[in-house]
């Protein structure tokens, strides 16, 4: 009898996850004509970009470099960036190359993309998961309170203290926070990530980034969570469940919640690729070593390959956000599965 | 078919994947690389008395190449400094003149002929000692063009020098291929590496400078008074003391036990050093963050000017600009004292010329006796009308069916603003028509420099002038590569060493004679006639020379820096009064 229920248990999960398992292979199938289509618009885009590497590389009239020197810079380059392969060369090589783990030399670090990329996304990562984490967690919270005590003191206050923080640029914000925080009371490190002397706490130094982070995305998702909220609130089947006489935190955590997440998987999805990009004012402030920084002199310095490469796996993770908000519909919306395998 | 074409895309994406692990696990190595750890345990001597307490230096970044050859990045060369000592076997002294660095007993100058003779007794910050192998091996490492190249090095060495002899442990002889006025500064400044530090790991299929660009460039060893303890990648570089240094030329020894050089935000950069998380912040332009270290009590400043200048860089064989009539017109257009009020407030000062005021060339009696252009209407008429050009209707200076209309390009916003401050009404106050386009430094360069690789389109020539500045290195200045008439490449063929794209006989023949001068008094001379010859001919308007300003806390004292002797020398000195 146990054997059967635990058969029929097993076969029932079977039965609801092989369309899932179809669904999700067929997303990832999709996914690889888009990601070559967009690494050849990249590709195309940054090879017509102006701007000759080489010349901001070394200055041609630089008078510490003799003429012997600037042609051989010039020769290695040239040879060593693939300067001379026509488009589609240059676009093959990449794609080889990127299977062995090989993404370019960068004329800025003069190295191999590979070797310091990791740990600049590391860097950037680290901050934003610690900002987005917080963030979600203060506008759930906050966003469900604000739609179910709408109009109240509580809502208003929120309400204000969101228009504020979507009007106030970042920059502005990490200003602020270093003049108070830091310039004035003294009570965290303008800048950096640790201290050379290991004297003061390295979680100090995340505070302010992490604070400045939390805020942008807070007012935003406060918004987006108490509208969801809102709109769940007035349908009939929220309706229903009070009138059966279910105790009103039942009624907003297990009916009305779960179906507000919705939008906010929605919005998951698109944190995913932030989650691994660098802001570049947030880090030029707080001298983050983080991919923003890198970027900014990429793009400057017409560091061709670490932008290919950059862009390249920002639009992959672009990709996977989809796929994962995808995956939390189907999984939160039994409806999407089953449209998922028609 | 389809099935055959979704196996290979899932075999394709599943490839790309485990190239991701891989390439995961190769970045957590790469991880542990780039916090570079030097522990070394060295055994103090026991007659050294041990310096004390830390100064923190704030930086605008690093590259972490810290061996010559690669990169020319300054930040980077101050920590070549501290490491290999401020020069190789020469170096510039606090008075900007060479000396014989404080490995070198003495040397003979026999022309063609260089023989050094070593110090005994000096030691690597690792306790090796330092013999004249070392200086072998230093210059075979730079000497080897193709090795070199193959990873992205340089070397100027094979142009000036034939060979290196050892005659004994402590004696070596270079021959020069051929001699220069600046020569001494091109030869023998290169920093001495350490032959067992290279070695000792390198594997035998790789040649040396392949195993310093693949392990060791951001762990360089020397025998300079720090040595390199920790290089977190875009955050800091912290050293400390050798207890094996001897002194600097000067026999001047730290008495700062660590120096940490950090990099930090040019926004929060004053913030840094007013609130005491940094101690020096060198080479300051900023009319507001000089104005509020002044007003510290905390803190002072020593200043001097740029070694260098802001310039407009004419294409002087291009349109109208070729003429000398026109460049001296725009010269007398140009208002640079209100350029400066505007640009960089009260710390800078005109120039006239391609010059250095730090060049020990350019006396105060000198400068005085050149042109001073001064914005002045009747003097843009005078020149201009002497040569037949005249307003036309629309009160534009024609000639010839050309017109002054200039096209200038700049790569920031704030010379666009100082641009337009001066020169507007420019065509009814000078009969000449600025057009200022800021564009993108990159593309601004490839027009600059007329030679593009990628999508700028140099073949159409658009501007007559360029915003830019210049810095110099050393005490001497040889003009040949930038301002002779062999450098001037055809446009659109290869990047022109000579920008300006200035071409005059009597400028070159000054240009090879300060070249080939073997005393100052003829240098000299050369040098000035030249910058004459440019102060007529204006190939390039100068704009200005900052006043710079190393800022640091009062707790530092004998910290003394100038625009060649920085605060990566001046430190050996300095002391820390808590």
């Amino acid at each position: 009898m146990e054997e059967t229920k635990f058969t029929n248990r097993i076969m029932r999960i079977i039965d609801t996850s092989i369309p899932f398992l179809k669904y999700l292979v067929k997303r990832l199938l999709l996914m690889i004509p888009v990601i070559i289509i967009i690494s050849l618009l990249i590709f195309f885009m940054i090879q017509n970009m102006p701007g000759n590497e080489l010349n901001m590389f070394f200055n041609p009239e630089d008078p510490s470099l003799t003429e012997l020197q600037k042609q051989m810079l010039t020769e290695y380059w040239t040879e060593k960036l693939g300067l001379n392969d026509p488009f589609f060369v240059k676009w093959g090589k990449w794609w080889l190359n990127m299977f062995q783990g090989d993404f370019g030399i960068s004329i800025t670090k003069q190295k191999p993309v590979a070797d310091f990329v990791g740990e600049a996304i590391m860097n950037s990562f680290r901050l934003n998961i610690s900002g987005f984490i917080l963030a979600f967690l203060i506008s759930i919270v906050v966003g469900v309170k604000s739609a179910v005590k709408r109009f109240s003191k509580f809502d208003n206050f929120w309400t204000v203290f969101s228009i504020i923080g979507i009007s106030l640029p970042g920059f502005f914000m990490s200003i602020l926070l270093v003049f108070a925080f830091s310039v004035n009371l003294g009570w965290t490190p303008i800048s950096g990530m640790q201290d050379p002397m290991n004297e003061t706490p390295a979680i100090l130094y995340y505070i302010l980034p992490v604070t400045v982070i939390t805020l942008s995305s807070l007012a935003s998702l406060i918004r987006y969570v108490r509208n969801a909220m809102l709109e769940v609130l007035k349908q009939d089947y929220i309706r229903t469940a009070r009138s059966k006489g279910l105790k009103e935190k039942v009624v907003i955590y297990r009916h009305a919640f779960r179906n507000a997440l919705i939008p906010v998987i929605t919005l998951v999805g698109f944190y995913i690729p932030l989650l691994f990009g660098g802001s570049i004012v947030l880090e030029r402030i707080f001298v983050w070593p983080g991919i923003g920084l890198l970027m900014n002199a990429a793009y400057t310095g017409r560091d061709r390959a670490l932008m290919i490469t950059m862009l390249i796996f920002y639009s992959f993770l672009t990709l996977l956000g989809n796929l994962f908000m995808d995956i939390g519909y189907a999984l939160a919306d039994p409806r999407v599965r089953e449209g998922g395998e028609r | 078919m389809k099935k055959l074409l979704a196996l290979t895309l899932v075999l394709g994406l599943s490839l790309s994947l485990g190239a991701c692990t891989r390439e995961v696990e190769k970045i957590v190595e790469v991880e542990k690389e780039v916090e570079v750890e030097v522990e070394v345990e060295v055994e103090v001597p026991v007659d050294v008395v041990e310096p004390e307490g830390t100064v923190r230096v704030g930086n605008t970044s690093f590259n972490g190449q810290f061996f010559d050859g690669w990169g020319n990045s300054s930040y980077d060369n101050n920590i070549r400094k501290l490491v290999f000592g401020n020069g190789g076997l020469l170096c510039i002294g606090e008075d900007a003149k060479y000396h014989a660095n404080f490995m070198v007993e003495s040397y003979e100058d026999n022309g063609m002929e260089f023989i050094f003779h070593l110090k005994q007794g000096i030691q690597y910050s690792t306790g090796e000692e330092f013999t004249a192998d070392d200086v072998i091996y230093t210059y075979a490492f730079y000497m080897d063009v193709e090795a070199l190249t193959a990873v992205g090095s340089s070397t100027s060495l094979p142009e000036y020098l034939e060979s290196v002899e050892k005659i004994d442990e402590y004696t070596v002889k270079f021959n020069l291929k051929e001699r220069i006025y600046t020569t001494l500064g091109t030869v023998f400044t290169y920093y001495i590496i350490s032959e067992d530090q290279i070695e000792e790991f390198r594997p035998a299929d790789i040649t040396p400078q392949q195993h310093v660009y693949d392990s060791l460039l951001s762990q360089p060893v020397g025998m300079g008074p720090y040595k390199l303890e920790q290089y977190a990648e875009g955050q800091f570089v912290k050293l400390t003391w050798n207890p094996y240094y001897k002194g600097n030329y000067a026999g001047d020894v730290p008495s700062i036990r660590n120096v940490v050089v950090r990099v930090v935000s040019d926004v929060t950069d004053i913030d840094e050093l007013l609130t005491n998380n940094i101690d020096i912040l060198a080479g300051i332009v900023d009319e507001d963050k000089i104005d509020a270290a002044k007003d510290s009590a905390g803190h002072t400043f020593n200043n001097y000017d740029r070694h260098g200048y802001g310039h407009i860089t004419f294409h002087n064989d291009f349109d109208v600009t070729k003429y000398k009539e026109v460049r001296k017109a725009i010269a007398y257009a140009t208002d640079r004292r209100a350029f400066i009020a505007d640009f960089l407030g009260s710390y800078g000062r005109p120039v006239q010329g391609p010059y250095s005021t730090n060049f020990s060339m350019v006396t105060p009696e000198f400068e005085a006796s050149l042109i001073n252009y001064q914005a002045d209407a009747d003097k843009v008429a005078e020149v201009l009308e002497a040569e037949g050009w005249a307003k036309g209707d629309d009160g534009i200076y024609a000639k010839n069916g050309e017109k002054l209309i200039i096209n200038v390009a700049c790569g920031t916003k704030s010379w666009k603003d100082s641009f337009a401050l001066i020169w507007e009404g420019s065509v009814e106050e000078y009969g000449i028509q600025f057009n200022v386009h800021h564009i993108d430094f990159a593309v601004l360069l490839d027009h600059y420099y007329g030679f593009s690789t990628y999508g700028t389109d140099v073949s159409e020539r658009k501007y007559h002038a360029f915003a830019l500045a210049t810095s110099f290195n050393g005490p001497d200045f040889d003009g040949y590569a930038n301002w002779h008439s062999d450098k001037v490449y055809d446009f659109g063929a290869q990047a022109s060493n000579n920008s300006s794209r200035f071409e005059d006989a009597q400028a070159d023949e000054y240009l090879m004679n300060m070249r080939q001068a073997t005393t100052y008094e003829v240098y000299e001379e050369n040098y000035q006639a030249w910058v004459t010859l440019m102060n007529d001919n204006m190939p390039l308007i100068p704009m200005y020379s900052n006043d710079y300003h190393d800022l640091y806390s009062s707790k530092l004292e004998n910290l003394n820096t100038g625009p060649i002797w920085g605060w990566a020398d001046g430190i050996v000195k300095a002391t820390l009064n808590d």
